[in-house]
């Protein structure tokens, strides 16, 4: 199991549907937060691989989303054909990180030790309303769902890909 | 409707023996349990219980703060995994 290196870009929204005459989208926030949004200058929209780049041209926040004005979208018909694609920002647009805060695709991916063993890799981080998860895909059986505190995992060191859990998780 | 106040909070019976034996022996061990509906009592701060989902078994360990709540609403049955790739971000707790 090798580790895989870091995304540049990060996705930021999702186009719900195009917003008056102008073109203006209306985009939803993955990550709840609005801030970074508005201060966006490029983005690209489509799937990895496809992606287009378009300038920021205007940013406008109404309640629960923000409306984008791209530079080449500027009619309505132009922005209906975007509707339910993801935006993607480079990375230092995204939004920022606290203290023990760790982007949920930076988990994705990196592999998971106990006692210098190795147990498994992240698949997924569920979102739960009693915090977050690490899904790990072990080397054999079911996946392990493991609380992401700091009673269960200890070290995160996102350049190497490499999470430690603690003494204190027990495989089921 | 809340459970009557004369029957007390409800616990599996095998489950508070095991946690009254892990006090009395001063060991502390994971204990598994089906027992979702179990409240969680002061007894039980400290331990880590694995309490099963329907599908797996995920660690809990009890603080101070669960005091009195399920031990299911601490395994998720139905998890969300969101769009990958996304700033969303994960805090350590």
């Amino acid at each position: 199991m090798c580790a895989e290196p870091l995304s540049e870009l990060l996705a930021v929204g999702q186009i719900r549907t195009s917003h008056g005459l102008k073109g203006y989208l209306k985009v939803k926030s993955l990550s709840g937060e609005f801030e970074h949004l508005l201060k966006l200058k490029k983005v690209y929209i489509g799937v990895v691989g496809k992606l287009a780049v378009f300038e920021v041209e205007d940013v406008r926040a109404v309640t629960g989303a923000v409306l984008l004005k791209l530079v080449g979208i500027d009619h309505r018909e132009a922005g209906e054909a975007y509707r339910g694609q993801i935006v993607f920002a480079d990375r230092r647009d995204a939004s920022a990180l606290g203290d023990e805060e760790y982007y949920v695709s930076d988990l994705q991916g990196c592999r998971v030790f106990q006692r210098d063993s190795l147990i498994g890799r992240v698949v997924t981080v569920p979102e739960v309303s009693g915090g977050e998860f690490l899904e790990v895909e072990p080397l054999t059986g079911k996946r392990l769902i493991i609380p992401f505190s700091k009673h269960f995992v200890g070290k995160v060191d996102i350049g190497d890909r490499r999470i430690e859990l603690t003494e204190e998780y027990e495989l089921p | 409707m809340s459970r009557s106040v004369k029957k007390g909070p409800f616990i599996a019976k095998s489950l508070y023996k095991k946690v009254l034996e892990m006090n009395k022996s001063g060991e502390k061990e994971m204990i598994k349990t089906y027992s979702r509906c179990s409240t969680i009592f002061p007894e039980m701060v400290g331990y880590t219980i694995s309490v099963y989902n329907g599908k797996t078994w995920i660690p809990v360990y009890i603080t101070e703060n669960l005091v009195g709540h399920k031990l299911g609403e601490f395994s998720p049955t139905r998890l969300f995994r969101g769009h990958s790739g996304s700033d969303r971000k994960a805090a350590k707790r």
